[in-house]
């Protein structure tokens, strides 16, 4: 019975554990590239989930509800880049931080306002009849979600270690002085990196809507939570994946064991942690430690 | 010291006008760092730009390669106004620039930081030339064929500048414009990066701008001298007529 309930509560951890990883890699394509910390990322979750349903809803059937639903995220995130990122004058981590969440509001508020405050819901892609694991319940979905992680991921790497053009997207990341001197157009880099975490933020959004529902404020908390993970791992690939599932892992199995309640306050408490650790000056402490030597 | 501005008959110099700089003016917010700048580049031919720090031999280039606007004046190259163009437009045309500090892709392998200098030529191209300008830089640089899989940064500081000049050549250029070299490099250094420079000229043909603070070293491979002063060119002329003259030795070669 302890067996099958602790699965059940580590399958749907890796389940929201994957979308943070997608949603922390998102924040990250973003920084890496303009040093611009997007606080709408968790928006284009929500616009992938909602559009879909939207597109759903008037008819469409569920790929290209999916399609339009990703391309559309990918536009709105494009836009942002051109609009509301690039003709800033005067540039700072404050104004943009201000911007983005600025930003954000409005495309959540739009949403409200477009289509209501219920939450809404997508049927599971591969129907949902069960699969089960001694006691515990697999539902198909949940591999949905987490081979799309595994294909963002594993796709990103690959694109970014073998292409040209992925190298380009590194080394405008590691040295723009020195990747605009080879040609590289650093406008044309950071706008293909808002679509490209648009899109990616979206299909995160659409995977989880059939398990967690959709709703105009859902945004808040996977853009949080990506923040969070993107944070711990260090903003690279890897190191996000693992925190984000390791991230998933400890929410589900505290809102299993200790309470549901806990479940956000889990993932703040190690985001402050995080933090206020990564403050301290190690050299410092040591110093502390090892005066008297 | 003297003040009477030194110049050769332009005449003089051999060959096809290929860079001509016209006039240029350049600032940094209200600050003038370039005033009324002229100069011109045949090719084949090395023109080394000399002066002290401050000088503004940094912002020539930097308004060169398209990084900083300047206000007035023209670029001309190979017949073409390039003033004010982006910098990969910049590049596309054929000047490929050898950075102050490098700027270098640390974190990513030799090869890498190689194969991102050919970024824009189209696909084609790529194809066609990587493999002989690899072996060209090689031949020229055979130590970088043993770093291939290191990462930039873990390369001594004359390596680095190999790797720079490298990557620079990828972009098949036909003018390299290059910021002090020579600066941080042991003296055995910056005789063997002088001598590739020559040769690059010489044997393939390249016209070279040479940004340098040390002026003997430049000066010897040299065809032709500008020396700048408060952002101006205070004097100019052929390098041989520069190094015989004596009031000019003392006040720029120390000596």
């Amino acid at each position: 019975m302890f067996i099958s309930e602790t699965i059940q509560y580590a399958i749907s951890g890796i389940t929201s554990g994957s979308i943070y990883a997608i949603v922390g890699i998102c924040w990250s394509t973003v920084f890496l590239i303009s040093g611009v910390l997007n606080f709408s990322t968790g928006e284009f979750v929500m616009l992938g989930g909602m559009l879909t349903w939207l597109f759903i809803s008037w008819g469409f059937s569920l790929l290209p509800a999916i399609f339009f639903g990703v391309a559309c995220t990918v536009i709105v995130a494009m836009l942002m880049e051109r609009i509301v990122i690039r003709p800033v004058r005067y540039p700072s981590e404050t104004t943009f931080l201000l911007i983005t969440t600025a930003a954000g509001s409005v495309i959540r508020g739009i949403v409200l306002i477009a289509c209501g405050s219920d939450t809404r819901h997508i049927e599971p892609f591969l129907g949902s009849s069960p699969i089960m694991i001694g006691d515990a319940v697999l539902l198909p979905q949940v591999i949905i979600v987490v081979s799309v992680l595994v294909l963002i991921a594993g796709g990103l790497v690959m694109f970014l270690d073998h292409t040209l053009f992925g190298k380009a997207l590194r080394a405008s990341s590691i040295n723009q002085v020195g990747a605009r001197l080879i040609g590289i157009k650093i406008n044309r880099v950071r706008l293909f990196c808002f679509g490209l975490a648009g899109g990616m933020g979206a299909i995160a959004g659409i995977v989880i809507a059939p398990i967690e529902f959709t709703g105009y404020s859902v945004g808040l908390m996977e853009g949080l939570k990506g923040l969070v993970v993107a944070l711990l791992g260090g903003w690279t690939i890897r190191g996000t994946v693992v925190a984000g599932l390791a991230l998933g892992l400890l929410e589900g199995l505290g809102a299993g064991f200790i309470s549901t309640g806990w479940k956000d306050a889990l993932a703040l408490f190690v985001m402050l942690t995080f933090l206020i650790i990564r403050t301290l000056d190690l050299t410092s402490i040591k110093k502390l430690v090892y005066r008297h030597e | 010291m003297t003040d009477s501005t030194y110049s050769q008959p332009v005449t003089s110099r051999t060959g096809e006008c290929q860079l001509r700089i016209d006039g240029i003016s350049a600032f940094y917010g209200e600050a003038q760092a370039l005033r009324d700048v002229t100069l011109r580049l045949n090719s084949q031919e090395i023109v080394a730009i000399l002066g002290s720090n401050g000088a503004g031999k940094s912002t020539l280039l930097r308004v060169l390669t398209g990084l900083l606007k300047h206000r007035q004046g023209r670029i001309t190259f190979k017949g073409e106004d390039i003033s004010g163009k982006e910098p990969d437009a910049v590049i596309k045309k054929g000047i490929a620039s050898v950075p102050e500090g490098r700027e270098l892709f640390g974190p990513m392998t030799v090869h890498d930081n190689l194969l991102l200098g050919a970024y824009t030529l189209d696909k084609q191209k790529r194809k066609e030339l990587n493999d002989a300008r690899l072996k060209m830089i090689f031949d020229l640089f055979p130590v970088l064929r043993d770093r291939l899989g290191q990462r930039a940064d873990t390369l001594s500081g004359g390596e680095q500048q190999m790797l720079a000049l490298g990557r620079a050549l990828m972009a098949n250029p036909v003018l390299l414009a290059l910021d002090e070299p020579s600066l941080g490099l042991a003296p055995m250094m910056v005789a063997t990066m002088m001598k590739t420079l020559k040769r690059l000229c010489k044997d393939y043909g390249l016209s070279i701008l040479l940004v340098e603070q040390n002026a003997k070293a430049a000066i010897e491979i040299a065809d032709y001298v500008y020396i700048l002063e408060r952002g101006e060119v205070r004097v100019e002329g052929a390098a041989c007529s520069i190094m015989d003259d004596a009031s000019l030795q003392r006040a720029y070669f120390g000596g």
